[in-house]
């Protein structure tokens, strides 16, 4: 049943993924302006503009164009940048391992502060432990990212010199996946994991505050109402440890809701981490999709518009698969 | 799920403890050798290529002028943007101003260890002009490749089409390639027995003989580059071993950067608040120059009303040049016709306009309409704040003699597709009009000439047959005394017909450490920032 269930969401992605390709492919082409003359420079020839224009196959008409790029993708070539004058394929070898890198590990921390707190509230409800975390979830929300990434810096970095201002450092000797943590791992380069932990430590907690946030606040509305239910009265009526109950029976029903908001933020984070991006000068790919949409730069849109999609995607079919895990209750295939 | 949380809570005390730990170990993997001296540049702007057949902008410019050699350079030393010998130690001009023969110095080499000869400098040109990217435009309609002849390994010539006076100046912009290395590394590509001309292999590697080589790139973050120990013209004690370009975009990081001299040298395309602050602050220099940019308001002669030579005047008396200059360009100069004051071959006899409302309101009335007949637009870059300003300003000045004005913003690539057409160009184009090579030709026939047309420099539309021919001879007369004769003389007689409204030479600004010297600005786009002519008096970071 389970498997049946997988499938059929695992299929129900390829037409998501073909219209949003197709959808984001006419945007990227009929937005007004036009790219070539924007990345020649304003003293291009007219023989300079129209050459490239061939080039790049913009002389074809749109729907020869669409099928070009989507044979191309199979290839693994997704056309050229404007902007960088390479492969949009290789550009995104090159910055989405940063982006991944600096997202999963924001959302790590966010989950792993954003749970334990969320509960804590609840347990301590209207106690200073809640207040607390009230103030900290209403900061989280309401500071721009920016904001406090620059504040970060202006602290860490530039007053204490505790934390590198900018930049991903140098990474690992060797890189295999161009997760800097991972290979550093991989490769046993300490030296080279400790750096990368320095320069992700403030992207991160720039990054992760807004979905800790979301996440505590979710995590305490649920518990709370969860704690209240017969069953964890009866639980503790029992003897069982308050650890327990909170934690093995009460959290475990009450996750859900917040596994639904894991999910969803994961992928905003994906294609939204650009302020971040820009403040700490990472070289990741939601900068580079932005400095794409300025630039019109059409194939790096599309593909990193993809990419998102397709994380958001993978992101969202995993959290289907944890809801089995936590709710057995649920039966997929009497959809 | 105890299980995951445990996993969590380990990974959320590690990362505390690093953090805590942060300041005790040492900010950079990979320590630099004891005497090195590392410099850091930090630009706001993204570097397009390293290519020096497709630079177009600052960063690209930068990066190749410190890569590569020209085969003429701007004469630093005398502070003076004439190009002058570098590569090509001397030349001849045949008399009917077609031919230039130039002989290059020898023992030249490039990083490879191979010599520089004129094979190379053929090489480069033809694949500039093959390529049709970058500078190309500087020559493809005066240049075939078949006309650059190699006479002797050490002898090179090129053969013009017509005669092109701007052409020694242009060469400060051909940056020779090293032939063996690019064809060794051709991959296939749309250039017939050449493939792609080297082009892949130039995204992640040099082929120069210039001061520094090529090290490594991290898109998007940063670029290196490392001293060239066989550098033909030498090193001496001070100068720069390791130059570090690092990409940060966001301005506030800029300032952190070099205010703690984690930075030493930031680029010009900050706002001027940020040079203001960087002025107070100890230990930091603010460089400002005047630049040799001109930013004006072309009017469109051919469009109605603004083909009203009278009604033109009236606009041009009624701008508020000083309040413009003064605090929407900060401290900016009033350009005085189109070719800017430290460009040779201006031209400091052309009447320089001020506002004048009794002028205007007399020009106005010559020109047959009346106050509250005429609506002009102005449009400018829509992400470009000064612009706007300077049509705000416009606006309200204009108002004060009866003429209504649209401030339209709009995309730059919209505005170029605009200027293609004489119906299709707005009155009145807000245009900064930026220095390529050494040379007053650019703002003049660049601007006025008909041939120019449709090109967003020429939005003036503007034909006087007087202009026409003076710009012809300008370009056929050999010897530079001639040429400043002809382009002294159009920029003369544009003026009179004012075509545009001559508001602005900006100021080019760069802020450094104290410890950099030796900073010149001859106002060339990317030389200032050859850091081969820098010097750091501070031991190594």
């Amino acid at each position: 049943m389970f498997r049946d269930y997988l499938v059929k969401r695992l299929l129900y992605t390829v037409p998501v993924l073909v219209g949003l390709s197709l959808l984001i492919f006419v945007l990227s082409r009929v937005i007004p302006g036009d790219p070539v003359r924007l990345a020649l420079g304003p003293e291009a020839t007219e023989e300079q503009v129209q050459a490239l224009r061939h080039e790049l196959r913009l002389d074809r008409p749109l729907a020869v164009q669409y099928v070009h790029w989507l044979a191309g993708v199979f290839r693994g070539d997704l056309g050229m940048s404007l902007r960088t004058r390479r492969n949009v394929a290789q550009d995104l070898r090159e910055f989405f391992p940063a982006t991944l890198e600096l997202t999963t590990l924001a959302m790590l921390v966010a989950i792993a502060v954003g749970v334990p707190l969320g509960v804590a509230a609840a347990v301590r409800k209207d106690r200073a432990t809640d207040h607390l975390s009230r103030i900290l979830a209403l900061c989280g929300v309401a500071l721009p990212r920016f904001w406090l990434a620059i504040l970060l810096q202006l602290l860490f970095a530039y007053e204490l010199g505790l934390l590198p201002l900018v930049g991903r450092g140098p990474g690992p000797r060797t890189q295999i996946t161009g997760l800097f943590l991972l290979d550093s791992v991989l490769t046993l380069d300490w030296q080279g994991f400790w750096t990368s932990l320095k320069h992700l430590a403030l992207p991160v907690i720039s990054l992760s505050l807004g979905s800790m946030a979301q996440i505590m606040r979710l995590t305490r509305s649920s518990m709370i109402e969860e704690l209240r239910k017969d069953y964890v009265v009866a639980a503790t009526a029992y003897g069982l440890p308050r650890a327990v109950v909170v934690y093995r029976y009460a959290l475990k029903n009450a996750i859900s809701s917040t596994l639904t908001v894991v999910g969803l933020s994961y992928g905003f984070l994906l294609g939204n981490a650009f302020l971040v991006e820009t403040v700490f000068s990472w070289p990741g790919m939601a900068s580079y999709g932005v400095q794409s949409v300025l630039y019109k730069d059409f194939n790096a849109v599309v593909a990193v518009t993809m990419v998102v999609g397709v994380v958001f995607a993978v992101a969202n079919f995993l959290v289907d698969i944890c809801y089995g895990y936590l709710d057995p209750r649920i039966k997929y295939g009497e959809e | 799920m105890r299980k995951i949380g445990r996993v969590l809570a380990a990974g959320l005390v590690l990362l505390m403890v690093s953090w805590m730990l942060g300041g005790c170990a040492r900010q950079s993997a990979k320590p630099e050798p004891a005497k090195e001296i590392a410099f850091t540049f930090v630009n706001t702007v993204d570097i397009p290529s390293i290519d020096p057949a497709e630079m177009n902008d600052e960063a690209s410019t930068l990066c190749v002028v410190n890569m590569y050699d020209p085969l003429l350079y701007p004469k630093v030393a005398e502070k003076s943007m004439e190009a002058g010998p570098h590569l090509a130690e001397k030349w001849d001009i045949s008399p009917d101003g077609k031919t230039y023969t130039f002989y290059l110095r020898k023992g030249v080499k490039f990083h490879d260890g191979s010599e520089l000869q004129a094979e190379d400098v053929q090489f480069s040109m033809v694949r500039m002009l093959t390529m049709k990217k970058g500078v190309s435009w500087l020559w493809s309609a005066v240049l075939k490749p078949e006309n650059v002849k190699v006479i002797d390994p050490y002898t090179v010539q090129f053969v013009l089409n017509e005669p092109y006076s701007p052409f020694l100046a242009s060469l400060t912009q051909l940056f020779i390639v090293n032939k063996d290395l690019i064809t060794k590394n051709i991959k296939p590509g749309e250039y017939g027995d050449m493939g792609d001309y080297g082009k892949e292999f130039l995204k992640n590697a040099d082929a120069g003989s210039g001061p520094y080589r090529f090290e490594s790139w991290q898109r998007g973050s940063q670029l290196t580059m490392v001293k060239f120990p066989d550098y033909f013209k030498g090193w001496k004690p001070g100068q720069i071993d390791r130059v570090i370009y690092k990409l940060v975009p966001e301005e506030a990081t800029v300032k952190m950067m070099l205010k703690s001299g984690e930075a030493d040298m930031v680029n010009q395309w900050l706002t001027a608040e940020t040079f203001a602050e960087f002025k107070k602050t100890p230990g930091v220099v603010v460089a400002e120059n005047p630049s040799t940019q001109l930013f004006h308001i072309a009017m469109n002669t051919q469009k109605k009303p603004t083909d009203n030579k009278d009604l033109r005047l009236a606009v041009a008396y009624a701008f508020d040049y000083e309040q413009a200059c003064r605090d929407i360009f900060n401290g900016a100069v009033q350009a005085q016709g189109p070719v800017p004051k430290l460009v040779w071959g201006h031209n400091d006899q052309v009447p320089v306009v001020k506002r004048d409302l009794a002028k205007a309101k007399e020009y106005l009335a010559r020109s047959g309409y009346k106050p509250g007949q005429v609506t002009l637009d102005y449009v400018y870059v829509n992400t470009l704040p000064v612009e706007e300003k300077v049509g705000l300003l416009l606006q309200s000045n204009l108002q004060e003699i009866g003429i209504k004005v649209n401030v339209i913003g709009q995309p730059w690539v919209k505005m170029t597709e605009m200027a293609t057409k004489p119906d299709t160009t707005p009155h009145m184009m807000a245009l900064f009009i930026s220095l390529r090579y050494p040379h007053p030709d650019a703002h003049t026939y660049g601007m006025y000439h008909p041939s120019s047309w449709g090109s967003y420099r020429a939005a003036s539309w503007y034909k006087n047959d007087r202009v026409t021919e003076v710009l012809d001879k300008a370009r056929r007369a050999v010897t530079p005394e001639e040429q400043l004769r002809y382009y002294r003389e159009a920029q003369a007689l544009v003026v009179e017909d004012m075509p545009s409204i001559y508001v602005a030479n900006t100021i080019h600004r760069v802020a450094f450490r104290d410890w950099v010297k030796g900073y010149v600005d001859v106002g060339l786009l990317g030389y200032d920032l050859a850091f081969y002519n820098l010097t750091i008096e501070k031991p190594a970071k």
